[in-house]
């Protein structure tokens, strides 16, 4: 680390959900730093409260305690008029392309609304139509509705969508949990190759340590609403220290090895 | 993971678009016919009735149905069929006030109650308990006395009734859409939430409040008939269905059919109207397929 | 001996789009299988039409051999007489898969009651045994839980513990552990490994990830346009498929997996998968395949020999490594 100010960081976010009945804490005391450009994996389970950590750092939600950074500038406890600026910065992808974008709107109007949420100034014709290039839908996906493409194409909506703004920070919650597996690859590519042309940086939750280790340069591993481990992500992968860690890497399906050597020449 | 059930859904929809969609509904084209049929009767009598309304002819009185009364006439000898034509107009009318009132009032506190939650939703929710317990026939009463007997003192009150219904509707279907990624994406890029209630949520509930909005006008026909026969609210002789029957009463060992035709007219509205909203809702969950 | 026979099954939707289009494999006694395939390849709904629990709307024809006995042809009755007896079923969702207003013990219990005839407290006592085989710690405890007190993980056993509970000639899984977190799901799997040992059953997997069905399964077949394009022994799946396809989704699953080189740019399929029902005729892989030829526009058939089969019209024959790939 090099003293820079980290583009987003939670210092001691904790998070109580508390209902009639009982309490839920989704998170305890996580400090994690995003510099710039850095490409972080936050891995976890479900009731890891990796999902809730995504929604603190974009300040969609406030944290109980401890506080989220953009930059140095504290964007928790902050009123949304104070965070026009941070939005226009910090973006999502969310898992579900079902579900993430309104059935109801056209394609275009999809991925232009954060333009005019936001104000970015430009002719947005132009920027809509070099957004979904980026993306490699067609020019002509704006006429039409989700409900018509695919759950890769409406994740590629999605991820257009999120960089609209020209959003310095990506956030992506499980961006490919939801897709096959052959369409996988293909959003995992975009992001990779987005992440290089855009210089972005990327903090990917997923539950998925190999989609993780393909996208991300450095770790955070949660169990329970506690960072267990992080770090790079070549000593995570290659000896990992915590032993929840290592059960996640054992617990990984594996295509059987002899099996697999025989096609590495492809 | 994407499973069939989806996926046939995606591959439905696509045989069939708006309109023609809507009419191979069974519910929705049967309704939407009958409640045409009704807008083109209120329509017309409003410049052309077989004989006025309100034109008495005592020599005529109680006459069965004949070439020039095809539907028979009442005690004052006034053409049946033209009564009833005239009377959708207030059935309709009535429909048209108290869905007003309820959704003017309704829709907003319902989003309201959904978007902020907490207490300003306990205030409205409670208030809509309140509203719900009244009785809405005490409620025409009180207003009839307040404001003197009509037509729209009746639907006021009946419209007052159905608040809370639409409140609740809006409120579940509202909280459905505002947990939704595409609302959450939205407050990412800044959209406020009164922005946010205009451009995703109304648009993403409407079908539904449609739907609902029908099947409470198909009982405010009923309200309002039920009202007049017990001669609350409009007044006579203007023509109204539910006059028309509480008259007819009086004379059923005279002339049967003559509680027939208004009643005959009243149940076609209602279920017009009914199977409008339901064939209406059953296109909306088509639509969304399982994966709603 | 064979003791499921699948023959040219189709599954069609009242309006007539056909979801599955002809599918024919077989499972041998004791014998895994594994049924792979992505979104729209019609593997739910064969495991579905297998068991006869297709949804309204939904029409099967063809074959479906039994122990010689055609599951299509015979009445409700007898399916029912089967269903959960020598055929039992574990779906993906356990949380609506299992009745949230039961408790867990006598949903455990039920099957025995109506194939075995078993009295309630019969069935009570059989349904906390099957719990404690299935590992569920404090199985008398679970037994009177609800669904919704017990994890994922361990309504997912006891969604096991029922399929097991008649001691069944097959199992049909549907994505059992799609659902779970990857820790939870090794031990599904294990578990799911175990009883389908000791009870000598066969096992009908269908799942889309490669690496699940290579761990557990015997023999795959690859389904995909509603079609099956390849069938084999698991070896032969992993190291040298012979479709397009299947070697595709195999150069994917590799690359992303945990033990793959981590740069470079991974290896895809290009385009995307079609909406059920909207396969391009002929071939139904054929706008993606890097070995498309005009041939392909008829339609392929399954041919090969008893081990293998393939629908291909130039399926890969060269072995791994040769230039002619």
């Amino acid at each position: 680390m090099n003293g820079a100010v980290p583009h987003l960081e939670a210092r001691e976010v904790s998070k109580l959900y508390r209902s009639r009945r009982r309490q839920v804490r989704a998170l305890e005391r996580v400090s994690v730093a995003v510099p710039a450009g850095a490409t972080v994996g936050v891995v976890g389970e479900s009731g890891s409260g990796k999902s809730t950590l995504a929604r603190l750092l974009l300040a969609l939600d406030q944290p109980t305690e401890g506080a989220v950074f953009y930059r140095g500038t504290q964007v928790s406890g902050r009123k949304e008029k104070d965070l026009v600026a941070f939005r226009r910065r910090a973006q999502i992808v969310f898992q579900d392309p079902m579900s993430s974008l309104d059935p109801r709107m056209r394609v275009y109007d999809i991925v232009a609304e954060p333009l005019r949420a936001l104000g970015v100034p430009g002719d947005e014709r132009e920027r809509v139509a070099e957004l979904l290039a980026s993306v490699e839908l067609p020019a002509d996906a704006g006429r039409r509705y989700p409900h018509q493409f695919s759950g890769g194409q409406r994740q590629r909506i999605a991820i257009a969508r999120a960089l609209g703004p020209s959003p310095e920070v990506l956030v992506a919650d499980e961006p490919v949990s939801a897709l096959d597996v052959s369409v996988r690859a293909q959003i995992m590519n975009l992001l990779a190759q987005l992440v290089r042309d855009f210089n972005l940086t990327l903090v990917l939750i997923s539950h998925d340590m190999a989609v993780v280790r393909h996208l991300c340069r450095s770790v955070v591993v949660l169990y329970r609403g506690h960072v267990v481990e992080s770090g790079p992500a070549e000593r995570i992968y290659g000896s990992p220290e915590h032993p929840y860690t290592r059960e996640l890497l054992v617990a990984v399906p594996r295509l059987r090895r002899e099996r697999a050597e025989a096609h590495r020449g492809v | 993971m994407t499973a069939a059930p989806v996926e046939i859904a995606g591959a439905c929809q696509r045989d069939r678009a708006g309109i023609r969609r809507w009419a191979r509904n069974p519910s929705a084209a049967a309704g939407g016919a009958l409640v045409g049929l009704i807008v083109a009767v209120a329509l017309v009598s409003l410049v052309w009735t077989p004989y006025p309304p309100l034109a008495v002819d005592p020599s005529h009185s109680l006459a069965g149905p004949s070439w020039s009364h095809p539907l028979g006439t009442d005690q004052y000898g006034r053409d049946v069929l033209s009564r009833l034509m005239a009377g959708s107009r207030v059935s309709l009318y009535a429909g048209v006030v108290s869905v007003l009132v309820a959704t003017v009032a309704g829709v907003p506190a319902g989003l309201l109650a959904a978007q902020w939650g907490g207490v300003p939703a306990q205030v409205v929710l409670r208030l809509s308990d309140v509203l719900y317990a009244f009785p809405a026939l005490l409620a025409a009463i009180v207003l009839s006395a307040a404001l003197g007997s009509s037509t729209t003192t009746a639907m006021l009150a009946i419209g007052i009734a159905f608040v809370p219904v639409l409140v609740r509707v809006t409120r579940s279907n509202a909280l459905v859409v505002l947990g939704s990624d595409y609302v959450l994406a939205a407050r990412a890029y800044g959209r406020r939430p009164l922005a946010i209630l205009r451009r995703h949520v109304l648009p993403n509930i409407a079908t539904t409040l449609i739907a609902q909005m029908s099947l409470l006008f198909s009982l405010a026909i009923l309200a309002e008939a039920g009202l007049d026969y017990l001669g609350l609210g409009t007044t006579p002789p203007t023509a109204s269905w539910g006059d028309m029957i509480q008259t007819a009463q009086n004379y059923l060992s005279q002339d049967p059919l003559l509680s027939v035709w208004p009643g005959t007219a009243i149940f076609l509205a209602v279920l017009g109207f009914s199977l409008l909203g339901e064939g209406t809702a059953e296109l909306r969950n088509a639509r969304l397929g399982r994966s709603a | 001996m064979t003791l499921l026979s699948v023959r040219d099954l189709c599954v069609s939707t009242a309006g007539g789009l056909r979801l599955v289009d002809g599918v024919s494999f077989e499972v041998q006694k004791g014998e895994r299988v594994g049924l792979i395939g992505e979104s729209g390849s019609g593997k739910s709904l064969t495991a579905l039409a297998i068991v006869g629990l297709l949804g309204e709307g939904l029409r099967a024809t063809g074959q479906v051999l039994f122990e010689n006995e055609d599951l299509l042809a015979v009445s409700e009755r007898r399916r029912c007489q089967l269903r959960g007896n020598a055929l039992s079923m574990v779906f993906q969702e356990p949380m609506t898969a299992l009745n949230p207003t039961m408790r867990v013990g006598k949903q455990v219990g039920e099957a025995l009651r109506v194939h075995r005839g078993l009295s309630r407290r019969a069935a009570a006592r059989a349904a906390v045994e099957l719990l404690a085989r299935v590992e569920l710690p404090h199985p008398e405890r679970c037994a009177v839980m609800y669904p919704h007190e017990l994890s994922g993980g361990q309504r997912q056993r006891a969604m096991m513990a029922i399929a097991i509970s008649c001691d069944p000639l097959l199992v049909v899984a549907d994505e059992p552990t799609t659902a779970l977190d990857v820790t939870v799901q090794r031990r599904v799997l294990e578990l799911l490994d175990r009883l389908v040992a000791e009870e000598g059953c066969a096992l009908l997997l269908i799942t889309h990830d490669l690496a699940v069905v290579s761990e557990m399964c015997d023999r795959v077949v690859t389904m995909y346009g509603g079609r099956v394009v390849e069938v084999g022994p698991v070896e032969r799946m992993v190291s040298s498929p012979a479709h397009p396809y299947t070697e595709a989704l195999l150069a994917t699953s590799l690359a992303v997996s945990i033990d793959a080189p981590s740069d470079g740019a991974l290896p895809t399929i290009a385009g995307n998968v079609p909406a059920a029902g909207q396969f391009p005729s002929g071939c139904a892989f054929r706008d993606r395949c890097p070995r498309r030829a005009p041939a392909c526009e008829e339609t392929p058939l399954l041919a090969g020999d008893a081990t293998h089969k393939v629908a291909c019209w130039r399926p890969i024959t060269e072995p791994v490594g040769s230039p002619a790939r």
